[in-house]
């Protein structure tokens, strides 16, 4: 692969050259860090900015992230996973944290509470869905039953709990937690993301 | 399911498996996370399923690429200049293994708490075996005192990333709180340290990890029950404004 900076539509960045950056990064070569960095932060931000929907704050998980990123690098595994799937896990964890601990968190459930009122998929996350590697994404979210997209993405990109899924959709809780599985699992078919152990090549 | 089975478990392993699916998706309450966590530590099939939902979790964050300010750059990576600088500095002392052996707890764990700790009943022991470490913030003799006491009984759990170690000594009416490997707090708030006190907490003081992610603090204990840790606003608070995330109780 070759460059693999990437401009607000460029193409997603190489899961090799993540994976090779990422590796020289736990190996001690902390000037790999850069290039790690531009392979994955638009990526990193854009989900953070996507769960948080604050910029300020999103910044400031997004720091906390290649910071964290740094420290464990050797902690990845790349027999678990891709490397591009670590880093987006531990900004996942990280916004998800954020979310639960602040205080607009009533405010955001007010603000699910008036989205919840119009009939119609999560609009954010439809328009959001650009590029090409998106198209997948989209088609596979399309196939799913639209009540289990739904709760994959309340609980994936607003961040809420299988509880709080539960409670804003006004469904039991074992029926979320079904949701989020069979929704999750039927995504993991659509697009064929089986896991990426590394091969020896 | 079976019947049989689901009178031996208290969870079905389908039930299992979605609360592991809501585990990729960073989706479980405390509780059902530490459920979760026991389990996959028995359960191989269940560590792939979940490695592989995390895989599809992740590209659902396809499509949602947006270019950080450039000023985020220049800080994340003056950031990890400035950590990877800190490394080369010796490395903290190491634990001592006189302390994480002779499990002859006299002291009792309780309830603690949610907030995603989780305390594993085999990472606590008590012993009365302290030795002086060296430490690369600057000695402070009232801690050394406590760790030195005779009477000293040591705690140790781990959360999240960071090694935990309480040190309890009544006849200095004082506890030491170490941490190794812990995480900074979010930017703009701190790990706040409390002594409890017949349902009251007093402030010991913010927690701030080094840059190794190290750090200790003296917590005053005269006629205390125990000592906790919330996350505060920065600088810290006159009283607790979250559920601690840690606690220990002296008993």
């Amino acid at each position: 692969m070759t460059s693999t900076s990437e401009g607000p539509a460029g193409d997603p960045p190489s899961t090799d050259v993540v994976r090779e950056a990422l590796l020289a990064v736990a190996a001690g070569d902390a000037d790999a860090f850069p290039a790690l960095y531009d392979a994955t932060s638009a990526r990193v931000y854009g989900l953070v900015l996507r769960v948080l929907r604050d910029p300020a704050q999103a910044e400031e998980v997004t720091q906390e992230v290649y910071l964290e990123v740094f420290r464990r690098a050797a902690s990845f595994d790349p027999s678990r996973g891709s490397a591009p799937g670590w880093i987006l896990m531990l900004a996942h964890r990280r916004a998800v944290d954020r979310v639960r601990s602040s205080q607009s968190q009533s405010d955001r459930d007010v603000a699910y509470e008036s989205r919840s009122h119009t009939e119609e998929p999560d609009p954010t996350s439809e328009e959001a869905l650009g590029g090409l590697e998106a198209q997948q994404v989209r088609s596979a979210l399309a196939q799913l039953s639209e009540r289990q997209g739904e709760a994959v993405r309340l609980a994936y990109l607003d961040g809420l709990t299988h509880t709080q899924v539960a409670s804003h959709l006004g469904i039991p809780l074992g029926t979320a937690k079904t949701r989020i599985r069979d929704g999750l699992l039927t995504l993991r078919r659509l697009m064929g993301t089986t896991q990426r152990r590394e091969e020896e090549s | 399911m079976s019947e049989d089975r689901r009178n031996r478990d208290p969870l079905d392993h389908e039930e299992l498996e979605s609360l592991v699916a809501a585990s990729a998706l960073d989706a479980l309450d405390p509780d059902d996370q530490t459920v979760v966590d026991a389990h996959l530590a028995d359960c191989p099939g269940c560590r792939d399923l979940l490695d592989s939902l995390r895989e599809t979790a992740a590209d659902l964050s396809t499509g949602l690429e947006t270019p950080p300010p450039p000023r985020l750059r220049e800080s994340v990576l003056g950031a990890v200049r400035a950590e990877a600088a800190a490394q080369e500095q010796p490395a903290p002392a190491t634990s001592d293994p006189a302390r994480a052996e002779a499990p002859s707890s006299r002291l009792s764990r309780r309830a603690l708490i949610g907030g995603g700790f989780a305390l594993a009943a085999s990472a606590l022991v008590a012993t009365g075996v302290v030795v002086a470490r060296p430490w690369r913030s600057e000695e402070e003799k009232d801690i050394d005192q406590v760790l030195d006491a005779q009477d000293a009984r040591t705690y140790r759990a781990t959360w999240k990333s960071a090694q935990v170690t309480l040190t309890h000594s009544s006849s200095r009416s004082s506890s030491v709180l170490e941490v190794e490997g812990m995480d900074p707090a979010p930017s703009g708030r701190d790990y706040q340290v409390w002594s409890l006190a017949k349902g009251k907490a007093a402030s010991a003081g913010l927690l701030r990890p080094g840059e190794n992610g190290d750090a200790r603090v003296l917590v005053p204990a005269d006629a205390a029950d125990g000592a906790a840790v919330t996350l505060e606003p920065s600088g810290g608070s006159e009283q607790p404004t979250s559920d601690p995330f840690l606690a220990l109780d002296y008993s």
